[in-house]
């Protein structure tokens, strides 16, 4: 008998619920139902499919329990192999909308309606019915499959909004650091996944000042904006989902050409501070920043340089085309794509005869066309 | 009675003599994005190859990729012939050395050289007859 | 016939694009909707997914390496634009080592033939003829003062040995040149460029037509030498008519060679018309460069690159020669130069009675030497003996370096002296 695995079994859940198979759970849409327009006549007795699963149960239970165990055949709970076949428990409510309920249409005979005629062939048929790509179709998903990550969907990567998200991060750090020691850790926690709406985001940024301190560390300017910040923060509303950028190009233009470059400058040397600023860019704009580049990100300008530079490329092409070496030589020939053979007759003008000749045949230029099959399949899957 | 012309003898080129023509005229270079083995050969095509290129404006150089094939480099030569010599796995440095030799050949196949002058021009010393000199004393 | 070229407001989004590398190039819109309507009703295969363009190719799989026009097959050579572009044809520049006044567009004119082009702005006829006469009279003229005393007819076969379409077609070869299959505006402009189909009109040679021409052809007259500097081209080949003469022999050549059993639409290579017809289009194209060079950068940069191209190709004078008479032919020598009647004389053998005599004969005027020679006979010794001691008249010369009329062009040339002038032929003709 095969092993069910995955089933653990409760005696309990045994005993309370009813038979897996034979109740459907309030279902959120019938089988068949999103295919069909009008309501087929159904009932409610297990179908054709839910009894082949039955007996396949009945029979993969009997073989190894005792005849003893199977004394009437509505009782169906496992008696040898209790610890791993688990009650189907089909009560769980979930946005997933899969198939629960069968419909069966009536038979040939059994229908009434004097203007149904059965087809004689599958052409023209509406095609119903089967569970294969279930799973394919977009409506059956539900919210709660959606990965939602840490950062949003989509990294940031327009280099102005970059720029004021870097400097709200590197904001709400120094406001997190202050009041780390003394808050609790849930609060800190909290804090460094707050996701704030448009308006609040702003306001972290626009008011507050970022200078180079005493010591040349980045501060604050105003010793007011800590609680202010720190409020904003604690106040934002828990596990919500990052967004899309929560300003356009060009108010967060506008922002950029009323600060000045010294917050760049300053320096960033407290570890602590560079971790919250790492969770907090990834929490705002997607960008992991890997532990290891922490040592070396010393200023807020290292570490904007470092988010706002563009993805490896992947092909050569691109890398070609970036660099512009290759270009600038009159002598040298660049293809981004492999050179075909029929790129080579047209380099040699060849290809519009042969063309042409091939179209007064009435042959396909590329490709086999109507030839690539041997004469006999064509026959047997009626194609003339 | 007069003198008559052989109308059929054409000239014979020396290359080098006048002007001097390189007999390697392009060379095709083919690398790939996916193999492994074609790593030497992009790296080459980055750093190395628009140097030579420079170096060389009457090469006629052509990149192209050829999908899931080892890398390669054909030369094309005057005569007609080709060359054609697979890099994988090489490095950058070991196929420029394959391409300047791809470059100082002629393209005509590989021969043993047992002479140690080729030339066309009569010998400088003369060759020896017999019906002149003093002949052979027996 | 007029041909379209396409306005330049048009296409200039198409030629402004840039290098072989560019990626797939934007299509115009109506373009490719008129294009897939026709694929669609025509008998050509591809799904109709495809983005199949005029070329039959679908685009979006293989965007076109370089963007052309949809109407550039049916141009007869490639846009002079596109001559910036191409990789072979800046090579072929630097490997002949061309100064950079010649700039490429002119290059890439040298290499479309007449036959492929008729326009006689966008093929080389033109440039080819300038080049013709420059490579002709900087050739005589070094052939002349090397070997001052070399036969008219020798000469005329010297010049064919160098200038002819044989040896300017081995030099284009020697310089790397390919040739396009089918010409078109699609074509890569660093390929030569010319049709087998139909010889183009351009200008072959020079000189002037015979009055006699048609007696000539009926009865074979032989004409004389001294008519042939005068009326025949550089080859000593009579002028015919026009040019209609000439394409109506390649005509006949060529339907001397059509195969009935063949569909008319196929041409028969790999004979000697088509052979000829390859042949004239390298050495037009040789003669083109030299023009070229010659319109852009003058006089002094042309005959640098005629001496470093074609006078330094190597000939064996000697064995231009074909003798008849030339014992008469040394006997008149003689006389005319005051020298004293040859008489041949043996100065070795052996083997006089063994199946392989060898006898060396020498010609003496006097007490000197004329010439001598070996063979197997005394007939043939003494016949070979007079054929010697004529080359060895002919082919006397003041050295390799002697100076030619054209050095007087040069700036601050030395006063000129004169250079060694012969009486003439000795047998007239």
């Amino acid at each position: 008998m095969r092993r069910l695995g995955r089933l653990r079994s409760s005696a309990s859940a045994l005993s309370n619920s009813t038979h897996p198979l034979r109740a459907p759970a309030p279902a959120v849409a019938t089988f068949y139902s999103s295919q069909t327009e009008q309501p087929s006549p159904h009932t409610s007795a297990p179908r054709a499919w839910q009894s082949r699963f039955q007996t396949t149960q009945r029979r993969c239970l009997s073989s190894s329990s005792s005849s003893s165990a199977n004394n009437t055949t509505a009782d169906l709970e496992p008696t040898v192999e209790e610890d791993y076949v688990e009650e189907y428990d089909t009560s769980t409510e979930s946005d997933l909308v899969y198939p629960r309920e069968v419909v069966e249409v009536l038979s040939p005979e059994e229908i009434t309606d004097p203007d149904y005629v059965p087809a004689e062939t599958v052409e023209g048929l509406e095609e119903v019915g089967g569970l294969a790509d279930w799973w394919d179709q977009e409506e059956h998903w539900g919210p709660s499959k959606q990965y939602a990550g840490f950062g949003p969907l989509e990294k940031v990567t327009e280099p102005t909004v970059l720029e004021v998200l870097t400097r709200r991060a590197l904001v709400e750090a120094l406001v997190i650091k202050r009041f780390a020691e003394t808050a609790e850790k849930e609060a800190t926690a909290a804090a460094l996944k707050a996701v704030g709406g448009d308006k609040k985001g702003l306001l972290n940024i626009a008011a507050v000042e970022l200078v180079a301190g005493e010591d040349g560390t980045l501060t604050l300017k105003d010793e007011k904006n800590f609680e202010g910040v720190w409020a904003s923060l604690s106040s934002a509303e828990a596990d919500a989902v990052p967004s899309s950028p929560p300003i356009s190009t060009e108010e967060a233009r506008k922002l950029v050409k009323t600060w000045d470059n010294e917050w760049k400058l300053a320096a960033l040397r407290d570890p602590i501070v560079k971790f919250y600023v790492a969770k907090r860019i990834q929490r705002l704009t997607g960008h992991v920043v890997p532990d290891a580049k922490l040592l070396d990100i010393n200023t807020p300008g290292t570490l904007y340089a470092l988010l706002n530079k563009p993805p490896k490329p992947k092909k050569l092409a691109e890398v070609v085309q970036q660099t512009g070496a290759l270009q600038d030589l009159p002598n040298v020939a660049f293809y981004p794509r492999r050179v075909t053979p029929v790129d080579k007759e047209q380099m040699v003008g060849r290809w519009k005869v042969i063309q042409r000749e091939l179209q007064k045949r009435e042959l396909p230029v590329t490709g086999t066309g109507k030839h690539s099959k041997t004469v006999e399949w064509k026959w047997a899957h009626g194609e003339h | 009675m007069t003198v008559l012309a052989i109308k059929t003898l054409v000239s014979t080129g020396r290359n080098g003599v006048g002007a001097f023509i390189l007999q390697c005229k392009k060379m095709d270079f083919h690398y790939c994005d996916w193999a492994g083995s074609s790593k030497g050969m992009n790296g080459f095509i980055k750093s190395a190859l628009p140097e030579f290129a420079a170096a060389h404006p009457q090469i006629e150089i052509t990149v192209s990729p050829r999908p899931s094939k080892h890398p390669v480099i054909i030369g094309h030569y005057i005569n007609g012939n080709q060359k054609s010599i697979c890099v994988r796995n090489l490095e950058p440095l070991q196929i420029l050395k394959k391409v300047e030799l791809l470059r100082d050949a002629s393209g005509q196949k590989l021969k043993k050289v047992r002479k140690p002058v080729q030339s066309i021009n009569d010998s400088v010393r003369g060759v020896w007859s017999p019906y002149h000199g003093e002949g052979m004393k027996v | 016939m007029k041909r379209l070229r396409p306005a330049s407001s048009r296409w200039t989004g198409w030629l402004l694009v840039a290098r072989p590398g560019a990626l797939r190039s934007a299509q115009q819109q109506p373009v490719s909707l008129t294009l897939r309507r026709q694929q669609s009703t025509s008998t050509a295969t591809a799904p109709a997914s495809y983005n199949t363009q005029l070329d039959g190719t679908d685009h979006d799989r293989f965007p076109p390496l370089e963007p052309l026009p949809p109407s550039a097959t049916s141009l007869p050579s490639p846009l002079p634009e596109r001559a910036l572009r191409s990789a072979k044809l800046a090579a072929l520049h630097a490997r002949l080592s061309l100064p950079k006044k010649l700039p490429l567009q002119t290059l890439a004119r040298t290499l479309v033939d007449a036959s492929a082009d008729e326009n006689p702005k966008f093929n080389n006829a033109n440039l080819a003829f300038v080049g013709q006469t420059l490579i002709n009279y900087h050739i005589a003229e070094w052939i002349m003062v090397r070997y001052p005393r070399l036969p008219m007819a020798i000469i005329w076969a010297a010049m064919l040995a160098y200038t002819g379409p044989a040896p300017l077609h081995q030099v284009a070869r020697s310089w790397g040149i390919e040739s396009a299959a089918v010409p078109g505006g699609e074509v890569d402009p660093g390929l030569l460029q010319y049709s087998l189909e139909k010889p183009g009109t351009a200008i072959r040679g020079f000189g002037y037509k015979r009055e006699e021409l048609d007696f000539i052809d009926k009865y074979k007259f032989r004409q004389s030498i001294n008519s042939g500097v005068i009326f025949d081209d550089d080859y000593g080949n009579l002028i015919r008519e026009n040019a209609q003469r000439q394409r109506q022999e390649e005509q006949d050549a060529m339907d001397a060679n059509y195969d009935e059993s063949i569909e008319p639409d196929h041409m028969s290579y790999g004979n000697e018309a088509t052979r000829s017809l390859a042949e004239n289009a390298h050495a037009n194209f040789t003669r083109a460069v030299v023009g070229a060079i010659y319109a852009h950068c003058g006089r002094d940069a042309v005959k640098a690159f005629i001496k470093s191209h074609i006078m330094s190709r190597t000939l064996d004078f000697s064995k231009l020669f074909e003798f008849k008479n030339p014992t008469r032919e040394l006997n008149m020598l003689c006389e005319r130069e005051d020298f004293d009647p040859p008489i041949a004389r043996m100065l070795s053998e052996t083997g006089r009675l063994s199946r392989t005599p060898v006898y060396v004969v020498g010609i003496f005027s006097g007490n000197d030497k004329l010439g001598e020679a070996v063979g197997p006979s005394l007939d043939m010794a003494r016949l070979k003996a007079a054929m010697n001691s004529l080359k060895s008249w002919y082919l006397y010369s003041p050295g390799g370096n002697a100076r030619l009329p054209s050095d007087m062009l040069a700036p601050e040339a030395r006063p000129w002296q004169p250079a060694y002038i012969d009486i003439g032929e000795v047998v007239a003709r």
